[in-house]
């Protein structure tokens, strides 16, 4: 979800089909928005109200320096933790 | 927005308004909030005139409402019902124990009896006691 907001402004909906589009990071859009909600409640994500050019003013959402800390020990650990994800998988194929 | 659309996006707002009434106020109110805006913004990106199968699409996208309130609700857990807490048998021991006040000691045994008989006390001596 941190990654999916990023560093640029997002709304809730672009943010929603984002991760839901494959079925694969999350299930349904709606569970999204309580997620949000503690992140924002934690520091790591900011909201903004902006003008929208259809339709009523958005929410926007944008990461705090703690959420780009946050993202960024993410992927320090992701990518080794994928790694021995991979071999063990690959090891017990064999 | 055709009035059969429009009942099945109350009634789904509803439902989980109801299932968040747990939360903090809060918290409760800025999910329903983050919920409403979305779903704004998705009609609005159908036109003026959505029908019931196209509000139906949008809130199949979004999912249960049920998921949305316990990822709200993550860590709730019943609360422990009265006659399990860890005070009754002390209870019971202490009713049992007034029995010999005079004239009203009767009342406080058969108190303690049926509070150990109708509490889980009853189901767990009649489990220990089985072979």
């Amino acid at each position: 979800v941190l990654a999916a907001v990023g560093t640029g402004d997002r709304y809730g909906l672009d943010i929603a089909r984002a991760l839901s589009h494959d079925g694969v990071l999350m299930g349904g859009e709606g569970t999204l928005y309580p997620l949000l909600s503690r992140l924002r409640k934690a520091g790591w994500v900011d909201t903004t109200w902006q003008e929208s050019p259809a339709g009523p003013p958005r929410r926007y959402y944008r990461l705090t320096h703690d959420g780009e800390r946050a993202l960024a020990e993410f992927a320090r650990l992701w990518g080794p933790f994928k790694d021995a994800v991979d071999a063990a998988l690959s090891d017990g194929g064999h | 927005m055709d009035p059969a659309a429009e009942l099945a996006v109350t009634r789904y707002l509803d439902d989980l308004g109801r299932m968040l009434s747990p939360a903090p106020p809060a918290q409760r109110a800025e999910v329903l909030g983050q919920v409403r805006e979305h779903l704004d913004e998705a009609f609005a990106e159908l036109g003026p005139q959505i029908g019931e199968e196209q509000a139906r699409r949008v809130l199949a996208d979004l999912g249960p409402a049920a998921d949305i309130a316990s990822a709200a609700l993550p860590d709730t857990t019943p609360p422990t019902p009265m006659l399990a807490r860890s005070s009754v048998p002390w209870l019971v021991l202490g009713l049992v124990a007034l029995s010999f006040i005079p004239f009203f000691g009767w009342l406080t045994a058969i108190g303690g009896m049926v509070m150990f008989l109708v509490s889980p006390l009853w189901d767990r001596a009649g489990r220990s006691a089985a072979p």
